[in-house]
């Protein structure tokens, strides 16, 4: 199809709107409401266009573009239109940082009232330089209001987590709820009121983590104002670098955008387009990655442990202790603990210094541990990972998957083939964002696991079981397993396993068969004189070594280790891991490594280099690569057999409430992610009772009131926490420690307010 | 998810409603008024119950139902007073008409009196230009009407 814009005549593909047709041949049009991912809405009135023929002034985003049409996107009337409609748009928003007499000095020489070599410039809106609205004001070519401003003086919200809310910068243009309701598919967002009195918000007055957000951030990213503010970067400022990378906070390894500022990584986006993409990432890879990067536990510079106290030495001088410590102690004497969240080059380097330099196999980790016993049959499922399955398959079946805040792209995928009218049913304790499209609910089975999942699936021909890392911890969890396993060994179904950390599949390539070795039996049985705890610092009481090495981001806690070793945290190491469908996934570096500190595998190449070893001497991370038997970076295939426990009893009705309990699993670099992101405790405390809100008031408690958990002859006292994620009579329990007080998971329990 | 359901003597409606549009969304008008006609007003757990029934999000229902001044988020009194200041009864001295009615009920345009019995809303176009200045008194039109005519009008 061929049409003239400006006199240029231009090809587009049939059914286009004007405004991408012009776009795609390069003809810039303003606009503030449009945005790729979103349908068009016509809401600005900035593109408008003269078509030949049609009446008036059409908006290029709303007109379908024709063969042979004739359009003219300048002509002296249309700016004079778009200059006044742009000035109604800005007489409720705030325009001192858009129009100043100042402007152009102070770009060149940024005036300051104090007599000292600074430049400081006015600081009036945290979107200052990064602003499409500042962009189209400049195109369009405004350069003074006639109107006066109206402020609309809307208290500024800074309740939830994560990002603050000024509606008095909104211009309305409607990008938030769009990409709410129909890219997330969420709707916590909607216009409410008219006229001069609309706001944007949830339902009834509601917080946005009590009306069901996810804080995605997409609402964020596409907004082409200062309006939504992210609390941890405000006044950061716009970027000077910014990286292409991948996540680091589950098996999914999702793409996106890590932005810098002065070697310093001060938020991520999602990939593409710059600051307007919308994208798909969840709330821990939207907004958790400069809190865990630039967390004030960030160690700068090793520490070592000397009579009276602990003492900052140099990182030669480190390494040099670390080669101590670790001369003559040899095979049994030696263990190290890893973290799944390591890259595969860090663990090659770490697997070939236990085995080669120490001469020990004991190699464990605790994060794998708190996984519980089913993640054996569990890894097993997940080496038959395809993420295409989900589009190919006729019957959706999540099992124990929590879409609330994680898995965010697969949630999306489901909702989208759930929405075109694929079966979609859900298996699990907490209602997430995917339950409104779900055909069917159960809670989690507590008996007959196998015939329950098989019913499910009757009638479907191509079924696919999407398990989340929620189905491992129940105590029937093995028998859910091994009935899945069953099922995908005879070719009945597929099925996909979430999994919940950075390079799961990479750590069980290192360990092998060895994977589920209990990392505490390992601890226990006294033969241990150094213990090497790279990124994996078990909990609890300091282990029975005789020495403890701690390699980390994150500075340990006290008096837990001999030796204290940095190492390079998010962002600032290259690397690879193997994402949960198997496929590498590299991860870039973005700013260099904070004080002293050195990516994993230097740190062990040097203590190797130093115990006299000539073949630990890698210049880089592709040399390791290099090194690698490619079997190592391919998807882990393993067959094992799982036991099967009995299935649990059903709940007594004097103990009217089901309580999950499961371990903190969203963790970085061997940190549970709830500790290091406030914002993310915000959302899944640990040591809470989540419940659900009736349920709360029925018990007369709110957030925060302690409550008496009793189970039979145990109880134990939390706080509350209400959740709209959760369904009546059903409690969760996010605890490092997940066998503690209780009998059984889940348990049937009794609440009452102390 | 709300712990309203629609009483048994609506269902009846409410499925010829939901029948009476090729999609299910666009229901929500009139389900809001039914759901007004029953409790009064469209309260929380009603717009909420709405948004179950069409399938929508509960903000884009409570949304809709915030955009038109003909669905009531609070009780109403009895009688409901709106009076139009769009721009032909602006131009016949509307706003002096809000401002003796407010001075009249003591109290200002989106409130109730305190015994619950009046409310005073000031209202968009009502459709009725040919007889501005207009007010409406629940659902009948009043005008064209004087300050004098108000002030005796509120006595009754």
């Amino acid at each position: 199809m061929k049409l003239v814009i400006d006199n240029r005549t231009v090809e587009a593909p049939e059914g286009t709107t004007i405004l991408d047709a012009a776009r795609h041949s390069g003809v810039a049009i303003p606009s503030l409401c449009s945005h790729p991912e979103l349908t068009p809405y016509g809401g600005c009135r900035l593109c408008i266009v003269e078509v030949e023929g049609m009446r008036g002034f059409p908006t290029a985003c709303t007109t379908r573009a024709e063969e042979g049409m004739t359009v003219r996107t300048v002509t002296a009337e249309i700016r004079q239109l778009r200059r006044e409609v742009l000035q109604l748009i800005l007489s409720e928003h705030p325009a001192s940082c858009l129009m100043c007499e100042e402007a152009e000095a102070c770009a060149s020489f940024q005036t300051t009232i104090r007599k000292a070599g600074v430049t400081t410039g006015c600081r009036t809106c945290t979107n200052d330089g990064r602003c499409d609205l500042q962009e189209v004001v400049e195109s369009v070519g405004l350069e003074e209001i006639a109107y006066p401003i109206y402020y609309r003086n809307i208290p500024v919200e800074k309740d939830d987590p994560f990002y603050d809310r000024d509606y008095n910068l909104c211009i309305l243009c409607g990008r938030c709820v769009r990409i709410c309701q129909e890219v997330r598919m969420n709707g916590t967002l909607a216009f409410k009121q008219r006229g001069r009195r609309t706001t944007i918000g949830p339902a009834f007055d509601r917080s946005h983590l009590e009306a069901g957000c996810e804080f995605c951030g997409a609402c964020l990213s596409v907004c082409p104002t200062g309006t939504l503010g992210e609390k941890g970067r405000k006044w950061a400022g716009a970027p000077d670098a910014t990286t292409a990378s991948a996540c680091p906070f589950c098996g999914l390894a999702c793409d996106l955008q890590i932005l810098a500022r002065k070697d310093t990584i001060i938020g991520t986006l999602p990939p593409d387009t710059g600051t307007c993409s919308g994208g798909t990432l969840c709330v821990k890879g939207r907004f958790c990655v400069p809190e865990a990067a630039n967390h004030p536990d960030r160690l700068a510079g090793p520490a070592a442990r000397v009579e009276g106290g602990v003492l900052g030495v140099p990182m030669e001088e480190a390494i040099q202790r670390a080669a101590g410590l670790l001369k003559g102690v040899e095979g049994g004497a030696f263990a190290m603990l890893l973290s799944p969240d390591l890259s595969l080059e860090d663990l090659w380097v770490a697997g070939r210094f236990a085995r080669e330099v120490m001469k020990s196999d004991r190699l464990a980790s605790t994060a794998v541990e708190a996984l519980g016993p089913a993640v054996g049959p569990f890894l097993e499922v997940a080496a038959g990972n395809r993420l295409a399955d989900i589009g190919e398959s006729d019957c959706i079946v999540a099992v124990g998957a929590d879409f609330s805040y994680g898995f965010s792209p697969i949630a999306l995928r489901i909702m989208a083939e759930a929405r075109s009218g694929r079966r979609y049913i859900r298996v699990g304790a907490i209602e997430d964002p995917t339950a409104k499209l779900a055909r069917e609910s159960h809670p989690h089975p507590l008996a007959q696991e196998s015939a329950f999942l098989e019913h499910l699936i009757a009638s479907a021909h191509r079924p696919l079981f999407v398990l989340g890392p929620d189905v491992l911890f129940p105590d029937n969890a093995e028998a859910v397993l091994a009935a899945v396993r069953n099922f995908t060994r005879s070719g009945r179904a597929k099925a996909l396993a979430l999994l919940p950390h950075h390079n799961l599949f990479g750590l069980a390539a290192l360990l092998g068969d060895t994977l589920e070795r209990g990392a505490s039996a390992l601890l226990n049985d006294g033969a241990i004189r150094v213990l090497y705890c790279l990124e994996n610092l078990p909990g609890g009481p300091r282990p029975a070594a005789v020495s403890v090495i701690h390699q980390s981001p994150f500075r340990p806690p006290a008096s837990s280790a001999d030796l204290v070793l940095p190492a390079a945290g998010m962002g600032e190491a290259p690397g690879t891991v193997l994402t949960l469908d198997g496929q590498p996934a590299v991860v870039r570096q973005a700013v260099g490594p904070r004080g002293t500190a050195l990516p994993d595998w230097k740190i062990l190449s040097a203590i190797a280099t130093a115990m006299g070893r000539t073949d630990f001497n890698y210049a880089d991370a592709g040399e390791i690569r290099r090194e690698m038997p490619p079997s190592f970076a391919l998807k882990p295939l393993r067959s094992l057999e799982g036991q099967t426990r009995g299935p649990a009893a059903a709940p007594p009705a004097n103990q009217p409430f089901l309580l999950h309990r499961r371990p903190p699993y969203e963790s970085f670099r061997g940190v549970a992610l709830n500790a290091l992101v406030p914002g993310f405790a915000d959302l899944l405390p640990s040591g809470h009772i989540a419940i659900n809100p009736g349920d709360a008031a029925r018990l007369g408690t709110t957030d925060g009131d302690i409550v008496r958990v009793e189970a039979g002859g145990a109880a134990a006292e939390f706080p509350v926490k209400p959740s709209p994620r959760l369904t009546p009579g059903t409690l969760v329990l996010i605890h490092a420690d997940p066998s503690a007080r209780f009998p059984s998971n889940p348990c049937a329990v009794n609440l009452r307010r102390r | 998810m709300g712990a309203l359901t629609w009483p048994a003597d609506a269902r009846p409606e409410v499925e010829r409603l939901l029948k009476t549009y090729p999609r299910r969304r666009a229901a929500l008008l009139p389900l809001l008024h039914l759901a007004q006609r029953i409790w009064g007003h469209v309260t929380d757990d009603a717009v909420a119950l709405c948004a179950e029934t069409v399938e929508c999000s509960p903000a884009d229902a409570r949304g809709t139902a915030s955009f038109y001044s003909m669905y009531h988020t609070h009780a109403p009194g009895r009688p409901h007073i709106r009076v139009c200041t769009n721009v032909s009864c602006q131009i016949r001295g509307a706003d002096e008409l809000l401002r003796v009615c407010e001075r009249a009920l003591g109290i200002k345009a989106g409130q109730t009196t305190p015994d619950g019995k009046f409310s005073l809303e000031e209202a968009e176009c009502l459709g009725a230009c040919d007889r501005a200045p207009l007010l409406m008194v629940n659902d009948d039109y009043v005008g064209p009407v004087d300050q004098g005519q108000v002030e005796a009008l509120l006595k009754k």
